[in-house]
């Protein structure tokens, strides 16, 4: 039995990366989690207790805010492929949901379909990223 | 580019791990930039020389027929 370092590059990974994405995922999951929560609690009205809307929002900012630094971190100190494959995915998910969504906005408008919510905006940047990070990973097998 | 970085880990009797191991990169790099796939960032290619004691000419060429990365 290796070290960590050595047990991950037997497995073709860098240590470092591997930290980095559990920490960008367990603050995903975070930022998801408090999103899941407060939708589901919106159905009961609490947002109407001003403190309670006050630190859901709060809550749910900073969860983002930290889940964007982490992925950031995560980025910026990946290994230099890892780095490509995941920029490539970014750009794929922004340039689909962007030509996705204002083809739609048009038929929207010429032909009477019904407004998207935002919820569909983040489907979209999600399996489009998913899309872009199995294709890279399959280009440089 | 084209590169030595497989002759010359074969030389020293490395797998794509070891060198990766040794480089701080993944083995799939290692394995992209042997196959001509994927063109290393400078400070890789940098390490690459320091470590096969060479001079960075000498390990990567520049391929006329340029990749697509």
């Amino acid at each position: 039995m290796g070290t960590f370092e050595e047990e991950a590059a037997k497995k073709g990974l860098v240590a470092r990366d591997i930290k980095n994405a559990i920490i960008a995922n367990l603050w995903i999951f975070a930022w998801a989690l408090s999103l899941g929560v407060i939708s589901y609690l919106s159905d009961f009205q609490w947002y109407e207790a001003i403190w309670a809307s006050t630190i859901g929002l709060v809550v749910h900012v900073g969860l983002g805010i930290g889940m964007v630094l982490a992925y950031k971190r995560f980025l910026s100190e990946a290994d230099e492929l890892e780095k490509k494959i995941q920029l490539d995915a970014l750009a794929l998910s922004v340039g689909v949901t962007i030509v996705a969504f204002s083809s739609y906005s048009v038929l929207e408008k010429i032909a009477g379909l019904p407004a998207l919510t935002p919820a569909y905006l983040i489907v979209v940047l999600a399996l489009s990223y998913s899309v872009g990070l199995v294709a890279g990973r399959r280009n440089f097998r | 580019m084209k590169n030595k970085l497989k002759v010359l880990r074969a030389e020293r009797d490395w797998t794509q791990a070891d060198l990766a191991l040794h480089l701080a990169v993944s083995r799939q790099t290692i394995n992209a930039i042997e196959k001509g796939k994927f063109d290393p960032s400078l400070p890789l290619a940098f390490r690459a020389a320091r470590l096969f004691n060479m001079a960075i000419e000498d390990i990567f060429q520049d391929d006329p027929q340029p990749s697509l990365n």
